[in-house]
């Protein structure tokens, strides 16, 4: 009997472009294979060559992807369609978008079934239910007339899989299937889907950057950077030593809760990819370096005091809060990590205290001064000393103007009228995020992702500002991006004395980067501690529970990762 | 999607931009991952795309653009040097009246009722259409802008004050407010001009409030609020250019219905008495449309080849602004 699934020698084409060459991999019956990459390494294409849901300009010159034996290139539509949602199904990352939101949950798995199989309408409703309650939806009889907007992003995740595994399908091709929810839901996902796996035998294809969900999930990895297939392993081969140097940069990159790594003791592996002008890649990882940096302390004069600090919002005719009594301090030199799930009001404490949106209780102190109540015109010089790093380097640069005018143009607001002296702070800045200066008078689309944030964090930074609030700066970014701007970032606090309000929702990141950490659930803070404290014992059950399911993604226990061996200073 | 092919000419462009200088060969391991594989950048490599060549280049590659904009530049042509191609008062009577095309090859086109010639007419009509059609454009246009702007960027009561004010302007019949705005004030191409970008501007203040709706919550205007630019430069310099797309294409859309309005304004006799214009050569030889047909027909094809080439300019324009479109397309 043949596998149940082989790629070989699959090239993808887009004009002269080939996001995906000579690919091959095979997964067999109840086996969970692994595709871990970064972002334009080709992953997603691959597995939607293999639902032959390719954008229609796309071409695959050479290769064959057999499902049982079949070669589904060669298979006409009608028949092509027969084998999507029945043999392979997929599940997709984004579950507030995958979902039709104006029909019923229970109406769209009714309609993937009967278009497969033949059933009344009755016996589907009924298989449905079946199915809803397999996900572990809770009340499925009642639920199944839900609309999408009334479930949670978890339980819209569970719809679509669900919705995916109505048919009993032999392959499922999750990609990134739990990226956009919370900690707490990711590990209910994976388990659901595993399980799922093992009751109905199928190949599960899980498409991810998460090497944390790879180790504890997967049976096999295949690594793939830019299009290449680097290597396939078995999982637990993943942490050896004699990785492929691209494999083992990631695996090093990328940081975990319960190694408490803490930027005042060690820099972070870097993965560095080179590529010659012959085209041939060269992988490179810079290893990470101990250090003794001291840690600042909060007794120390204080920059920022938040105190009570309360956001209302009006939605229609009820009023709710977003911010609710929120009280803080920042010293000089100091970095505050707050971390808390979507929805807790990090963002907007981070917001309300940049004055983007107006408090209605509360203060403000910076730099002593209480600047809750200023108006735009008295704001102004303070807004020098206060600056920002967005979440989403793709969004938070003008996509019209060049690089120097988007570093210019706050030195114009904040009246630096001599050409000559913005030019030198254009140069110094550039040095300070590590951008050759030639790169000035170009757009922001032709950066990658890390270099757009290096860009946006110039920006910040052009105007010598004491308080940078970062938020979420390093989650739209890739491991070996992530782990370039957090040592930037470590870098320039030290450097020019700068304090972080440092928001995220990722605790290892946190970790990382913080002296101090707040925990913050439903628009209130609930904890607030040293940033050895915090994790090591923890005073509320919720902030536990966030710790435990960053800990504890479920599945087989992580292996332990070789210590690193840098020589001691 | 390409990642890879990309990387010469955009190093290429990096050298020539750069010119001679060397010393950042030290560097250029650092920017090893210009134009990085990033499957983000590859796909919004394809989208935003900041003005300049490329469009361009799409533009000028579709042959209905071309098309459009090489008539269009005839006719500007035609208006700018009519005295010149048909010297003379174009509503001077000059030869017998009546003389069909051709009949009579000092007047190619023959003449009308009155004897006066259509060549000259339509020659020295187009400057009032393309007049009449750029000016009430550009001030539809800036009114419309300034309006949606303040009305997308401010919100609140600002938005709903301005709102209702265009929605008075939309429940009124287009054309019959025309017709009421011309009657009342003395017909000239002045006040043509201005009750056209009357009625036309609340269609363009709509979408610039729309546009300026969506894009003030990006982060690149939330970062500019938190740099204390001010009001002015976040709506003029950070939004405006990224809301222009859409806008010209509505303008090349404008320019053709103002011609129209024009047109039509002419031919029910409320234009400007004094000046020969498309309209009013049609709505004289309408009454002689079964005997002398080419009256009507002649002024009409200019009017018909002028709007259709604004509207495939604007097609072109389109196609080249909103590439995100036009790639589903293809």
């Amino acid at each position: 009997m043949s596998r149940l699934l082989e790629v070989e020698d699959l090239t993808i084409r887009f004009g002269t472009a080939e996001p995906v060459r000579h690919l091959s991999f095979s997964l067999d019956r109840g086996e969970t294979l692994a595709v871990v990459g970064e972002s334009g390494s080709g992953k997603s294409l691959s597995a939607l060559a293999l639902m032959r849901l390719l954008p229609r300009n796309a071409r695959i010159p050479n290769g064959a992807i057999r499902f049982e034996g079949t070669n589904l290139l060669e298979l006409k539509d009608r028949q092509m369609r027969a084998v999507r949602g029945r043999d392979i199904a997929m599940i997709f990352q984004e579950p507030m978008t995958s979902l039709n939101p104006v029909a019923t949950i229970g109406a769209q798995i009714v309609e993937v079934l009967r278009l497969h199989e033949k059933l009344s309408r009755k016996a589907a409703r009924q298989r449905a239910i079946e199915l809803l309650d397999l996900v572990k939806i809770p009340d499925p009889a009642q639920r199944i007339d839900d609309y999408p907007h009334q479930l949670s992003g978890g339980q819209r995740q569970r719809v679509m899989i669900a919705m995916a595994v109505a048919c009993k399908p032999k392959l499922l091709i999750a990609d990134e299937p739990t990226t956009a929810l919370d900690a707490t839901i990711q590990a209910q996902i994976l388990e659901l889907l595993d399980e799922l796996r093992r009751k109905l035998s199928m190949g599960l294809l899980l498409i991810t950057h998460d090497l944390g969900l790879v180790s504890r999930w997967s049976d096999r990895v295949v690594v793939m950077y830019h299009g290449d297939k680097l290597e396939e392993l078995a999982t637990g081969d993943l942490y050896a030593a004699d990785r492929h140097p691209y494999t083992s940069g990631l695996t090093q990159a990328s940081i975990r809760l319960d190694e408490e790594v803490h930027y005042t003791a060690q820099t972070l592996a870097e993965v560095k990819v080179v590529r010659t002008p012959q085209g041939q890649n060269i992988y490179d990882v810079r290893q990470p370096e101990r250090r003794a940096l001291p840690s600042p302390v909060n007794d120390r004069e204080q920059l920022l005091v938040v105190n009570n600090l309360s956001v209302t919002y009006q939605s229609g005719s009820k009023a709710g809060k977003a911010l609710d009594g929120a009280s803080l301090t920042l010293a000089k030199g100091e970095t505050l990590g707050i971390v808390g799930e979507s929805g807790s009001g990090k963002s907007t404490l981070s917001k309300a205290v940049m004055r983007l949106v107006n408090s209605q209780e509360g203060s403000i102190v910076f730099q002593g001064r209480d600047i809750s109540r200023l108006g735009a015109q008295q704001l102004q010089p303070v807004r020098r000393d206060l600056q920002m790093i967005f979440q989403d380097p793709f969004g938070s640069l003008n996509p019209r103007k060049t690089i120097r005018e988007i570093l210019e143009a706050p030195l114009i607001v904040h009246g630096v009228s001599n050409a000559a002296e913005r030019r030198q702070r254009l140069a110094e800045t550039f040095e300070h995020v590590r951008l050759p200066s030639m790169v000035a008078d170009r757009y922001p689309h032709e950066f990658s992702g890390g270099q757009r944030q290096r860009i946006g964090i110039a920006r910040a930074l052009i105007l010598r500002p004491s308080l940078v609030i970062c938020d979420e700066p390093v989650s739209a970014l890739d491991v070996s991006i992530q782990a370039q701007i957090l040592n930037l970032l470590v870098e320039l606090k030290t450097s020019l004395g700068l304090s972080y309000l440092f928001i995220s929702h990722d605790l290892a990141v946190v970790q990382y980067i913080s002296d101090r950490v707040i925990v913050m659930k439903d628009a209130r803070i609930v904890e607030e501690s040293d940033h050895r404290t915090i994790w090591r014992s923890p005073k509320t059950d919720y902030t536990r529970a966030l710790i435990a399911a960053a800990n504890d993604k479920g599945g087989r226990p992580l292996a332990p990762r070789p210590r690193l061996h840098a020589p001691a200073p | 999607m390409s990642t890879t092919d990309l990387n010469a000419p955009s190093i290429a462009l990096a050298g020539a931009r750069q010119g001679a200088s060397r010393p950042e060969a030290t560097q250029q391991p650092e920017w090893h991952n210009l134009r990085a594989p990033d499957a983000r950048t590859t796909m919004t490599a394809a989208v935003t795309v900041p003005p300049g060549r490329r469009e361009l280049r799409i533009f000028f590659s579709n042959p209905n653009a071309l098309f459009g904009v090489t008539f269009l530049s005839t006719i500007v042509l035609i208006a700018i040097f009519a005295p010149l191609i048909s010297p003379g008062d174009p509503l001077g009577m000059v030869a017998t009246p009546f003389l069909w095309p051709g009949q009579d090859w000092a007047y190619p086109l023959g003449t009308d009722a009155m004897g006066r010639d259509v060549l000259s007419g339509i020659v020295h009509g187009s400057r009032i259409s393309l007049f009449v059609g750029l000016a009430a454009t550009a001030l539809g246009l800036s009114v419309g802008v300034v309006v949606g702007a303040v009305a997308g960027y401010f919100g609140g009561w600002v938005d709903d004050v301005l709102v209702r004010i265009i929605e008075i302007f939309q429940t009124l019949p287009n054309f019959v407010l025309l017709v009421v705005l011309v009657a009342i004030a003395q017909p000239s191409a002045l006040t043509v001009t201005v009750a056209i970008s009357i009625v036309s501007w609340p269609m363009v203040a709509r979408l610039t409030r729309a546009e300026f709706r969506a894009i003030r919550a990006t982060d690149y205007v939330m970062a500019a609020r938190s740099l204390g630019f001010s009001r002015a430069r976040i709506i003029f310099s950070e939004i405006l250019p990224n809301a222009l797309p859409p806008l010209i294409v509505t303008a090349s859309v404008m320019f053709a219905s103002a011609i129209l309005m024009e047109s039509a304004l002419s031919f029910m006799g409320l234009g400007d008495p004094n000046v020969v214009s498309w309209g009013s050569m049609i709505g004289t030889g309408r009454e002689l449309i079964r005997t002398a047909w080419y009256l009507t027909l002649l002024p009409g094809l200019a009017i018909v080849f002028t709007v259709l080439a604004l509207n495939l300019i604007g097609d072109g324009l389109n196609d080249a602004l909103n590439p995100r479109f036009s790639e589903e397309r293809s």
